[in-house]
């Protein structure tokens, strides 16, 4: 026994100060990984098979939850709903914050850093003030957007209620909130990029598109693939917005995301779970998804 | 020659003055499109009740009703809000900086076996979905008891979250360009490991500290899920948390609803006009090394 511990400290390297400081500070942070985001992972895949409402012991249900995902409405919306929210507005704010940062980084172009710091400002405020601002100007009886409608002479719309405007008006709200983000990341990712290309094909004669298509995106596409990875990560779980544009009417079909009806499972109806199995499919189409973003960047480079 | 006279001659040149003229436009609407809904914002927070519901609607109250502010915060403490934010983004943001360098240090410059194990182990969590998380860390929060409940607490909220993949990786790309002659030679000298990462390791990485600061503050004073599912008494609420659940029993409702969203963008937009540059230089930083 004694003979085994000494070999495992040896064969860890620990009588060395050096390895012992490393066990060391690592283990902190490693820690708490482990502990609240790998174990709860592990967990939650496993939850997903129970029955469970906190006050009496949980039932195993095999994959009867799953079933149950079939037939229920709410979520079979909301996963639509993310879906077509995600799809549409992390693409069209990832291509605003490329064609902002090309006109930006322009040479002629002045106040530069002004342009950025402006459109940076949506990305450092909180999701839940941008939602209330955006509430407002929503609103279906005295909104700005609607009075706008009304001055153009076209009919007022239930914003945040018509089934054909409710997510859409959530994604004018994501993409106005993140196209800033994505435009700096942009802005830096060109800065990467030699000068010296550019001269070289100036002197070959190659027009501005042509030095575009060939140099400048090719030459973007890692920072491309980063920013469209993190824009759909984050727009599959967008909570705030929905809590907040859904508050006060409470969720119905047209305007329900994925995560919100998560949170309602779990915190208003307790069944444990069952919104375990609801986050496991959206768990599993976040990362079969950014696995193919991967993927079909990675083949495209070749 | 020729071809190097027009190379000069076109790069005076550049675009067309329409092109120009075009092209600004477009910037230049982008910018209001920012900017409008904040400065729709402040205008609501400073009008009378008629003056909200004026058609067609009022840009700019004729005389700014200040006292909405006051008559706003009766309805939400605010005051215990922000001191709420204050103390868990301080917080974790102290604790995340602190871990997630110790970490990368450790995984830049000590060489211990299974570091890249460990280094590969830790990325790996970035890719999970935080959305598995929140029902198991619910479930463990609400069985821990000591020092007191965790459910309603500040630790409840900062400590699941002080573990932080992002930043640990972060620091490590980092301080692994840090020359090693110089920890060898204080190595010789007799420093301990500890000292090195303290007093040679850090002071070398303040750009990258810095970033991981400022983003983990204002991604915490931002935060909303965490403290929706952990907090749940009035007086516990952050600042986000407090906003979204607004609400006034009478009379100028939107009005005060935008005075307190202001005054939720404050502190924020503060932050954002003293570290402007860390903002951007920072984000760089995380996108070209991510």
């Amino acid at each position: 026994m004694a003979a085994a511990v000494r070999g495992l400290w040896r064969w860890l390297g620990l009588h060395r100060s050096e390895a012992r400081a490393g066990y060391l500070f690592v283990a902190p942070g490693t820690l708490f990984i482990l502990v609240f985001v790998f174990v709860p992972m592990v967990a939650g895949l496993v939850l997903s098979l129970f029955h469970w409402d906190m006050l009496t012991s949980p039932i195993f249900m095999g994959l009867r939850n799953f079933r149950m995902l079939l037939d229920d409405p709410l979520f079979l919306a909301a996963l639509r709903n993310t879906f077509y929210f995600a799809c549409v507005s992390a693409p069209i704010a990832v291509g605003f914050g490329l064609v902002l940062a090309i006109v930006i980084n322009e040479p002629w172009i002045r106040g530069k850093t002004a342009f950025s710091t402006i459109y940076f400002i949506p990305v450092v405020m909180s999701m839940v003030a941008a939602a209330l601002i955006w509430r407002w100007i929503y609103d279906s009886q005295f909104g700005l957007l609607n009075a706008l409608f009304k001055l153009m002479g076209l009919p007022p719309q239930m914003w945040l209620v018509d089934p054909q405007w409710a997510v859409p008006a959530m994604m004018v709200v994501s993409i106005w909130k993140t196209v800033g983000y994505n435009l700096v990341i942009y802005l830096a990712g060109l800065q990467g990029i030699p000068g010296t290309l550019y001269e070289a094909a100036k002197i070959d004669g190659a027009s501005r598109t042509r030095q575009l298509l060939h140099i400048t995106l090719p030459l973007l596409r890692p920072t491309t693939l980063f920013v469209t990875v993190m824009a759909m990560i984050q727009s599959f779980q967008t909570l705030d917005l929905v809590y907040v544009f859904v508050g006060e009417r409470g969720p119905d079909q047209n305007s329900i995301l994925a995560v919100y009806d998560i949170y309602l499972t779990a915190f208003r109806s307790y069944r444990m779970g069952y919104a375990s199995a609801q986050a496991v499919v959206m768990f599993f189409s976040i990362m079969v998804f950014t696995s193919l973003l991967v993927k079909l960047f990675s083949e495209q480079t070749e | 020659m020729a071809n190097l006279r027009h190379l000069i001659a076109s790069r005076r040149r550049g675009p067309s003055l329409s092109v120009r003229a075009v092209l600004y436009l477009f910037l230049l609407l982008g910018s209001v499109a920012m900017v409008a809904p904040f400065l729709w914002m402040v205008s609501t927070s400073l009008k009378t009740r008629d003056e909200v519901f004026r058609y067609p609607p009022l840009l700019w109250p004729s005389q700014p009703r200040w006292i909405n502010y006051i008559e706003a915060l009766q309805y939400a403490s605010f005051g215990r809000y922000f001191l709420n934010s204050l103390i868990i983004s301080t917080t974790r943001t102290v604790g995340v900086v602190f871990f997630a360098t110790l970490a990368g240090f450790a995984l830049a410059k000590l060489r211990f076996r299974g570091r890249n194990l460990i280094f590969y182990g830790i990325i790996a969590t970035m890719m999970v979905p935080y959305v598995i998380n929140i029902v198991p860390v619910y479930m463990l929060l609400s069985r821990l008891r000591w020092p007191g409940p965790w459910l309603d607490s500040y630790w409840g909220v900062i400590v699941p979250q002080l573990g932080n993949a992002f930043g640990i990786f972060l620091m490590r790309q980092f301080m692994r360009d840090l020359p090693s002659e110089l920890i060898e030679a204080a190595r010789m000298d007799g420093c301990s490991e500890f000292r090195i990462f303290w007093q040679i390791a850090l002071p070398l990485s303040t750009p990258a500290l810095s970033a991981l600061a400022i983003f983990t503050f204002v991604s915490t004073w931002n935060d909303f899920t965490w403290p929706l599912i952990v907090l749940n008494s009035e007086s516990m609420k952050t600042i986000p948390l407090g906003i979204a659940t607004f609400s006034s029993p009478w009379s100028n409702l939107r009005a005060y609803e935008m005075a307190v969203t202001t005054l939720a963008c404050l502190p924020a937009f503060l932050v954002f006009v003293v570290f402007r540059r860390q903002f951007t230089e920072g984000i760089a930083l995380t996108g070209l090394k991510g």
